[in-house]
């Protein structure tokens, strides 16, 4: 627990320093959901989809930016490697990097929410939306944590990272961009809890199943 | 209109076509590679 | 391999030429014949990936390692045809190229999901990182497979029930089964050749040990 904790500490004082990962996600969010504003008809309905969608899609494409930052430190000279050697658990490390991990990119999303408001109008009350964002972010840092770590050593990383995390990226983006949507136009037929079960299951799966392999995948 | 579909031979000799080219094409490269690869194994035993 | 394109040649011929036309889709229902087997023997080989991702993960054998590359690519290449086949059948019987079908969609997912992995393979030199980031990354994507199928099931769907002789009518089945047969004994022996492949370039691949070790005949005193 006492190395879990120094872990996290460690983890979050990476976080907070290293702000070009912040950034970046955001300009690439913000560009997307600006492109996407443009692209269509101005009425509420049509910028309320578009806005759904294009908000997601940002945060998604912004995470591989902000997820290939977050194992720089640790890359560095062996840091991660010596900080095994010394005792801390791969899984703890693992389980560390990804709470970390979702914290930043709640905080991409919250960053990117106004931005949202401003050019599409339409959304899902802020506690509505709050669950979501916490949910979708929550499904994507532990892959996003583990297909990092995976992918660190090789050159070709910053295009393999967002090819590899589209696949895991896109039961996440048609359940949050529904639940979106369903927030937003309201739920006649009651399915907002249901693609809600299915992301918590998502997630649930996700946080077990990576971090019992992340220690193989860094041995 | 019955919903019954009347010809459509193109399409089906699109997909048998494309489908034979394929298997062929990915038997071809495994066979060429692995000659490539028993080349380079001899020539390093040498 | 002789055997199984033999096979495959005469099932395709049956299908096309003897087999009796299909009362709502005419004639176009025979791109099933080659469809279906496609389909059946993609994910098949896409499973057996997955398999030996598990048992490298449990033996560290390398053995398991070649036979994952040579499933994984033979997976992804008939996943890949299997997309194509289904987007042409699409288009005279649903009137459309693509839908987000979930079965149309999952398959597609699968292709990108393991042409991914194949080539963080070829960008990663050593062995053991390249096995066991290789059978990480197949697990993952495997376990992700279900969770695609359902939400986009969850979704939309219009693709037809899952073929099986329950659901086929008899005429169909034999041209059916020996074309399934027919690619199984044809990937079997590519993958075989693939596995060998594989494993000559790993070996050869293997650094030599370095001049001062016993190996090289001892340190020199």
């Amino acid at each position: 627990m006492k190395a879990f904790r120094a872990l996290i500490v460690k983890d979050l004082h990476i976080l907070t320093r290293s702000r070009g990962g912040f950034l970046s996600a955001f300009a690439l969010g913000a560009i997307i959901m600006l492109m996407a504003s443009l692209s269509g008809e101005a009425t509420p309905q049509s910028l309320g989809q578009r806005g759904a969608a294009a908000f997601w899609m940002g945060l998604f494409l912004g995470s591989t930016l902000f997820l290939s930052d977050s194992f720089e430190t640790e890359q560095r000279d062996g840091a991660q490697r010596a900080l095994i050697l010394l005792g801390a658990s791969p899984t703890a490390f693992f389980y560390s990097k990804a709470l970390v991990n979702f914290v930043g990119l709640f905080v991409v999303g919250l960053l990117l929410t106004p931005i949202s408001g401003a050019l599409f109008g339409v959304g899902p009350s802020l506690g509505e939306g709050a669950l979501v964002l916490g949910l979708g972010t929550l499904s994507l840092s532990a892959p996003g944590t583990l297909f990092t770590a995976l992918v660190s050593e090789s050159d070709k990383r910053h295009l393999l990272l967002p090819v590899m995390m589209f696949p895991l990226v896109v039961p996440i983006l048609i359940t949050v961009v529904q639940s979106t949507l369903l927030l937003t136009f309201g739920d006649p037929m009651g399915q907002g809890r249901a693609w809600l079960a299915l992301l918590a299951v998502f997630a649930l799966l996700h946080w077990l199943l990576d971090g019992a392999l992340y220690g193989k995948a860094v041995d | 209109m019955t919903g019954e579909i009347v010809g459509g031979w193109e399409y089906v000799i699109a997909v048998y076509v494309i489908s034979a080219l394929v298997f062929a094409g990915y038997a071809y490269s495994v066979i060429r590679r692995d000659n490539a690869s028993r080349a380079a194994s001899k020539e390093a035993n040498r | 391999m002789a055997v199984g394109g033999a096979l495959l040649m005469a099932g395709c011929l049956w299908g096309l030429l003897y087999a009796p036309a299909e009362i709502w889709m005419g004639d176009v229902y025979r791109i099933f014949y080659i469809h279906v087997p496609t389909a059946w023997n993609g994910l098949l080989l896409l499973t057996a990936a997955f398999v030996c991702a598990i048992m490298y993960l449990l033996k560290g054998d390398f053995t398991w390692d070649d036979r994952l590359e040579a499933t994984m690519e033979a997976g992804v290449v008939l996943s890949a045809l299997l997309t194509v086949q289904g987007s042409i059948w699409a288009r005279p019987t649903w009137g459309v190229w693509w839908t987000f079908d979930p079965r149309l969609t999952t398959t597609a997912i699968l292709v990108f999901a393991f042409a991914g992995i194949l080539a963080l393979r070829t960008s990663l030199k050593e062995p053991r990182r390249r096995a066991m980031v290789t059978s990480v990354a197949t697990i993952v994507a495997a376990a992700d497979v279900p969770l695609v199928y359902f939400s986009v099931r969850f979704w939309n769907s219009i693709h037809q029930i899952q073929s099986s002789p329950e659901t086929v009518s008899a005429a169909f089945v034999w041209p059916l089964r020996i074309n399934a047969i027919a690619v199984l004994i044809l990937m079997a022996g590519l993958i075989t050749i693939r596995a060998e492949t594989v494993a000559r370039l790993r070996a050869a691949g293997a650094e030599p040990p370095p001049l001062d070790s016993v190996l090289q005949g001892g340190p020199k005193l």
